[in-house]
């Protein structure tokens, strides 16, 4: 049996990204009901790549955009996430962070993209980096689990959100992954085999652990809290989110400055900035009708002085409103074919 | 015909156990709406029910003053053996569980049945069983009932009183003596399980999982694993098999489902004295251990198939 080709699919805007993850998730795992929302942390125009290699019951993507991106999504019972980055040797621009694991060069992480414990999962994909995930059916892994006796490996996946791990099989699962980029690996048995001995093993060996805790809770609640709807409600204000969130304001802003670097003002900008864009970039909406509501738009997000708005979204994606709404008709997704060999 | 109560709810089996003198909470160990039925009947020394549901059902809480609760499984569907754990005496079709009850404080006991089989409780009065053993010089009877925690029975005695019972749950209990009658044969003739040690040990470690699953203490602060490992001096690896071959999941997994089933019920209970309203949900997900609302609705959603607002909403209409 011959793999199955890689594709690379080329994005301008986070639009098309969340549109392009929905249905090619679906595709995937049939029955789910998936949706993600992506923001742009840094400033700048953006370009992403995703190459995709699935094989049977494996999903295998490598990501990389040139601007740091907040990515979430609902946790969800049918798959389960190991993501590593690949920064081949280079020194990285900024962090990448899974789900509250702080990336380094032995990390993998992801775990908690399935559904334990009712939340939902978030990554900060630093720019430039390169980011390797491997999806694995949860049904399938968690057979297994039971017919391997790994019995740790199933603690892991319960409490743990990431490792940092030495451990051989991990050396493996990423040269694995690898070879199937270059070469075409036809089965998916080997991906799940060591994707179980890489987490039963971290237990034998001295690792850096991120377990859940309440403070990854607390930013896994924020990101959604943040990125939820409310219709027809003014956009919440950071004493209603502490309340939500059953928590103080001056731990909500330490874990934020913490874990993004920037305070919950600035977070909620940069959530509410996109969300303004995706809304410009909506293709159902005729362009006249954008131009005409771009203002209430910008409103409905929390963003009162027009004149403000319009100077923050340039600085952030160096164009205008305007130069949005009129790119939106134009939308392209950039999908080719790749040769084995010519990915890494 | 057998009459079976429909429900749509665990709370509503526990009801109507309740009626017995079983305080019992049930939780459904696996994700989406399930249905549930049950027929019971009963005499002034005894009772039976009979329950089925589309979902496995933890039973927590089981066990009365007056009475020894017996056990056994009807298999509805070929499945894995076994059906079910007693007590953690593990159920297959010639099983009868529910001895330790005899023994056992109310409410000492648990028990947890798979899909695939209906459960059926057997209550029959303590003092009553014992006279009748004593009088028959039952002794072996007696030891069993004594020390075992369950039976491997094949003698007909043991098909009679099944045969009995299901005629008894169509109609009415026309005669309780001759319950107690069979069941002396049943404790005479029935064989222990040898048990090795390790068996004997993962017996008690499961009663232990799920006290500890149910401690309203420790349910506003929920344990991480290390510290439910500690709390029952039991390695990681030997918690997970224990509770992946029992219950089918992990352990935070189900300590979770614990939790939402008392949230559910106390959700259910709350309507009944006052109005609901968003706070409402907000206290009981803190008490409850969810410290976010948003995270509890999502979590109760894929459990039980409808958000709490909704909960709140049926049973206020109920």
């Amino acid at each position: 049996m011959k793999a199955r080709k890689a594709k690379e699919y080329v994005f301008s805007n986070l639009l098309g990204m969340e549109t392009y993850c929905k249905n090619h998730y679906n595709e995937y795992y049939s029955t789910s009901n998936f949706s993600c929302n992506i923001t742009q942390l840094s400033k700048g125009e953006l370009q992403t790549s995703s190459i995709c290699a699935p094989i049977n019951n494996v999903h295998l993507e490598i990501f990389k955009s040139n601007q740091t991106l907040l990515y979430e999504e609902e946790a969800n019972q049918n798959s389960i996430a190991f993501c590593w980055i690949n920064n081949q040797g280079k020194k990285p621009s900024s962090n990448t962070i899974i789900s509250g694991h702080k990336m380094k060069d032995l990390s993998i992480a992801g775990f908690n993209r399935l559904n334990k414990t009712g939340g939902n999962t978030w990554d900060i994909v630093g720019a430039n980096t390169l980011l390797c995930c491997m999806s694995l059916k949860w049904k399938i892994l968690k057979e297994k689990i039971d017919e391997m006796n790994a019995y740790n490996a199933y603690a892991r996946i319960e409490e743990c959100i990431g490792i940092d791990s030495k451990s051989t099989a991990s050396y493996q699962l990423k040269n694995l992954f690898e070879k199937h980029f270059t070469k075409g690996i036809t089965t998916a048995s080997g991906f799940y085999d060591l994707a179980i001995a890489t987490l039963e093993d971290s237990c034998e060996q001295q690792n850096q652990i991120t377990e859940r805790s309440d403070s990854t809770e607390l930013i896994e609640d924020l990101v959604k809290l943040l990125h939820e709807d409310r219709p027809g409600l003014p956009p919440l204000t950071i004493g209603e989110i502490t309340k939500y969130l059953n928590s103080e304001q001056e731990s909500v802003g330490q874990a934020c400055r913490s874990t993004f670097n920037m305070n919950i003002l600035d977070l909620i900008k940069s959530i509410r900035l996109e969300q303004v864009k995706k809304s410009y970039l909506n293709p159902h909406v005729p362009r006249g009708l954008k131009q005409f509501t771009k203002q209430h738009n910008a409103l409905y997000y929390g963003f009162k002085n027009w004149d403000s708005f319009q100077r923050l979204y340039f600085r952030t994606f160096l164009e205008s409103p305007e130069d949005t709404i009129d790119k939106a008709s134009k939308m392209s997704v950039l999908v080719s074919d790749l040769r084995r060999g010519s990915m890494s | 015909m057998k009459i079976k109560f429909a429900y749509t709810d665990p709370l509503q089996l526990s009801e109507t156990l309740q009626e017995y003198g079983q305080v019992t909470r049930i939780t459904q160990l696996e994700s989406g709406e399930g249905s549930y039925s049950m027929a019971h009947k009963n005499s002034s020394s005894m009772a039976i029910a009979e329950i089925s549901a589309s979902k496995p059902l933890l039973y927590e809480g089981w066990g009365t003053s007056w009475s020894v609760d017996f056990n056994w499984i009807t298999p509805m569907r070929k499945a894995n053996y076994p059906f079910g754990y007693c007590e953690g005496f593990s159920m297959n079709d010639n099983s009868l569980g529910g001895l330790n009850t005899f023994n056992s404080k109310p409410g000492d006991s648990w028990g947890k049945y798979s899909e695939s089989c209906s459960s059926t409780a057997c209550m029959l009065d303590k003092k009553i069983l014992l006279d009748k053993l004593q009088e028959c010089k039952a002794s072996h009877a007696i030891e069993n009932l004594n020390h075992a925690m369950g039976l491997a029975i094949d003698h007909e005695a043991f098909s009679q009183l099944r045969r009995l019972t299901r005629r008894d749950l169509a109609k009415e209990i026309s005669n309780p003596s001759k319950y107690y009658d069979l069941m002396t044969i049943c404790l005479e003739e029935g064989s222990r399980r040898l048990f090795k040690k390790k068996q004997a040990k993962n017996q008690r470690l499961l009663g232990e999982i799920v006290d500890l699953s149910h401690d309203p203490y420790k349910m506003s602060s929920p344990m991480s694993l290390s510290e439910v490992c500690q709390h029952l001096n039991v390695g990681q690896a030997s918690l997970y098999r224990a509770c992946q071959d029992s219950f089918g999941m992990g352990i935070i997994e189900m300590m979770t489902q614990v939790r939402l089933e008392e949230a559910r019920r106390s959700m259910i209970y709350h309507t009944t004295t006052s109005t609901c309203d968003n706070n409402t949900i907000r206290e009981i997900a803190i008490r409850f251990g969810f410290k976010h609302q948003g995270r509890f609705s999502r979590r109760y959603f894929t459990s039980f198939g409808e958000l709490p607002s909704q909960t709140l909403k049926r049973a206020t209409l109920l």
